[in-house]
């Protein structure tokens, strides 16, 4: 918690002195408009100039179209989570204490399998309402997608622990609930982005530049014709890219929801920076990689800081307290009667 | 002249419409760079002279534009902090698994 907090403030001075060298501290967005924002032309009578008006109302639609939605969708999640906490008392009933391994292991399993399957669809939701919300600049939609991502996120991602940690209240369930989700959610995200990628777009390339090759082999390799040729393989090849949409947003939500793994149940698993650090080390090469050979160029955009993320940064590292403290409060003392993995130490030590 | 792109979009004149990729030996300077200074720059941000490692994020921000610079320089920014806990995390397991040991031994002494 104290590192969360040193973490933000630090930022905070580097975002400034990055800033600085790039000359961009005192960048304001100049409330760049959405290319599919759908507008009637109006003609004001008394300037008798053209003036754009939404032809949906955009406010209505967030309050009473998007915040149902997604409520209706975080109930699912917590709905399914219930139902995952029956089928795990109904197995302590028949086995007892004897669960075998492969029992024990499979909630946990099917707690990563229902966050991205989750996500996968609501992300499709979301974008979906955003889009129909009709927002006529850049930075109003990406707040409504932000807030509809994060509302969402902070639940499906978390809400298996916290139901461990307050409800069943077992420390050691806990901590493997967290490994494997953290384990699997990190590895399995970087692994399916770097497949996707090598699979599904390379082959695409690859089959492109072959096609190619021969027409380029016929002509003179100084002739004009040939240089065109080769435009047109670079052309077809930008094509069959993954478009770049609002990539960033889920670059952030990504790495903001490991941000919170890490904070709100430090004293549960202490290796979790240590595995993230290693991850987050192969995520920015994969990123790095993707966005330059297997994805279509992005629009370059100003910005003078992190934006709305710092907002959702500050309030990770405040609710990071209050979770920690019913963490240790709750569950650290079922640890103290069954005293395995030594993990009443662990309290001891951290209060 | 004006177009309309969106309306040639949809009347299928134009397939699709969007910004090329330079050349690839301006796209691997990226990668190349990180690779050379990406260590140096995460340790950068601990300790506080991140300014002298900067190549790769002045790439990725001139190519990229500010918006993902300053993403990736909030994530290296990350990632380099993220060393301090995993030291404290590492001793403290390191811990637990001793006092897990030394429990088992006298278990098996009083056995």
């Amino acid at each position: 918690m104290l590192w969360t907090t040193y973490f933000v403030e630090s930022w905070k001075r580097k975002e400034n002195k990055i800033g600085d060298m790039w000359l961009m501290r005192d960048y304001e967005d100049p409330t760049t408009e959405r290319e599919d924002f759908r507008a009637a032309l109006n003609i004001d009578k008394e300037t008798l100039q053209t003036e754009k008006s939404s032809r949906v109302d955009t406010f209505n639609r967030q309050v009473y179209i998007g915040i149902p939605v997604s409520l209706f969708f975080i109930f699912a999640v917590i709905g399914t989570q219930i139902a995952m906490k029956m089928w795990q008392t109904s197995n302590t009933e028949e086995y007892g204490e004897k669960i075998p391994l492969e029992l024990k292991f499979a909630p946990s399993m099917v707690n990563v399998g229902l966050i991205f399957f989750y996500g996968f669809i609501y992300k499709i939701i979301a974008e979906k309402l955003v889009s129909a919300e009709n927002h006529r600049y850049q930075q109003t939609y990406e707040d409504s997608l932000i807030n509809k991502m994060y509302m969402f996120q902070f639940i499906n991602s978390y809400i298996s622990n916290y139901i461990i940690a307050y409800w069943v209240r077992d420390f050691a369930q806990l901590a493997l609930n967290l490994v494997v989700i953290l384990v699997f959610k990190q590895v399995g995200m970087n692994l399916l982005e770097w497949a996707q990628d090598k699979m599904m777009i390379g082959r695409k390339l690859n089959k492109i530049k072959a096609q190619f090759a021969g027409e380029l082999e016929k002509l003179d390799a100084n002739s004009k014709e040939h240089a065109h040729m080769k435009m047109h393989l670079h052309m077809e090849q930008q094509l069959v890219m993954a478009p770049a949409s609002e990539t960033l947003i889920y670059f952030y939500n990504e790495a903001i929801i490991q941000l919170g793994f890490i904070t709100f149940f430090a004293c549960v698993f202490p290796l979790a920076p240590l595995f993230s650090f290693l991850t987050n080390l192969l995520e920015i090469r994969i990123k790095l990689n993707r966005m330059s050979s297997y994805s279509r160029r992005f629009v370059a955009q100003g910005a003078s800081g992190i934006g709305s993320w710092m907002g959702v940064m500050e309030l990770i590292s405040l609710v990071a307290i209050p979770i920690n403290v019913a963490i240790l409060l709750f569950t650290g003392r079922g640890a103290d009667a069954s005293g395995d993995f030594g993990y009443s130490e662990t309290v001891n030590y951290l209060l | 002249m004006h177009f309309d792109i969106g309306y040639l979009v949809k009347s299928k004149v134009i397939l699709e419409h969007f910004p090329v990729h330079s050349h690839e030996a301006e796209r691997s300077k990226i990668i190349t760079s990180w690779n050379q200074y990406g260590t140096r720059l995460s340790l950068g941000f601990l300790t506080g002279k991140f300014a002298e490692n900067m190549q790769p994020l002045n790439f990725i921000k001139d190519y990229y534009g500010a918006k993902f610079g300053f993403y990736f320089a909030w994530l290296v920014h990350y990632t380099g902090m993220l060393l301090l806990p995993s030291i404290v995390g590492l001793a403290i397991f390191v811990i637990q698994i001793v006092k897990m040991v030394e429990k088992e031994d006298s278990l098996e002494n009083w056995a």
